[in-house]
């Protein structure tokens, strides 16, 4: 199976959505600021329930947010 | 060897495992960016469990100082220096019940300082205490053998010490492999 990443657009939401910190949106998921920070970096994936609760707040589904990139393997190329 | 050396030469052994281990198993992820004069905020986890390492790694170092000063056979037959030997031991558990009550009540809390990463790495962090577990083991086994090669007799109270040194292994392996997980996850 090939491997993929998942890729977000939560950085630019952000500041699309009035500029929101991160600690806003940390508080209106529910989670600390740290974890805002390793998302927008892309080196943590969330659950389900987390990215969903991160669709309510920009009013977007969750596939708009994050999108899956299939990372080309050396064979590939 | 006297003790105190094949202790340290333990510490330091399972600290370059614990090291190497945890540079093996990062994944290859570019360095995180930020603004400047801005820095990774630490969540309220990681805070409490560098507190609880600190607290319980200096009570540790304390109670292991007081039987190498003094030496195993006074520890044990000094009451003195036992009960000292053992209270210094039974704050340092304290210190961690401490941290597992105040990471329940941040759980409970429910204000989002506490969230899904950090319980990722909560199960993540006794990952190493199996591998810590086995040096102190193995250090324990080669000193007090070569220790006793002659006799070929070991005194019982050394099981003291090693059920301690387990006990207290267990607990400081927990506390770092939570702040070890921060660096990777």
């Amino acid at each position: 199976m090939p491997k993929a990443e998942i890729r977000n657009d939560i950085r630019r939401l952000r500041f699309e959505h009035g500029e929101m910190t991160q600690q806003e949106l940390a508080d209106r998921v529910g989670c600390t600021r740290q974890t805002i920070v390793m998302l927008e970096q892309e080196r943590y994936v969330p659950s389900l329930a987390l990215a969903l609760q991160i669709g309510n707040v920009f009013a977007m589904p969750v596939e708009a947010i994050f999108k899956l990139e299939k990372r080309l393997t050396r064979r590939e190329g | 060897m006297a003790l105190i050396l094949w202790l340290v030469a333990a510490i330091l052994l399972a600290g370059i495992i614990v090291f190497v281990s945890s540079l093996a198993t990062r994944r290859r992820l570019p360095p995180i960016e930020f603004a400047d004069g801005e820095a990774l905020p630490r969540t309220a986890l990681q805070k409490r469990a560098a507190w609880a390492l600190s607290g319980v790694a200096l009570l540790t170092a304390a109670a292991g100082g007081c039987v190498a000063f003094f030496g195993p056979q006074v520890w044990w037959n000094d009451d003195t220096v036992r009960l000292s030997v053992t209270f210094l031991l039974l704050a340092g558990l304290l210190v961690y019940l401490a941290f597992t009550i105040s990471v329940r009540s941040l759980e409970q809390r429910g204000d989002g300082s506490f969230d899904e990463r950090d319980a990722l790495i909560m199960s993540r962090s006794c990952a190493g205490v199996g591998g810590a577990m086995m040096v102190i083991i193995a250090v324990w086994m080669v000193a007090l053998v070569e220790m006793h090669i002659e006799t070929r007799l070991i005194p019982s109270y050394f099981l003291y010490l090693i059920f301690w040194s387990c006990v207290m292994t267990n607990v400081i392996a927990s506390l770092a492999g939570i702040l070890l997980s921060y660096r990777r996850a």
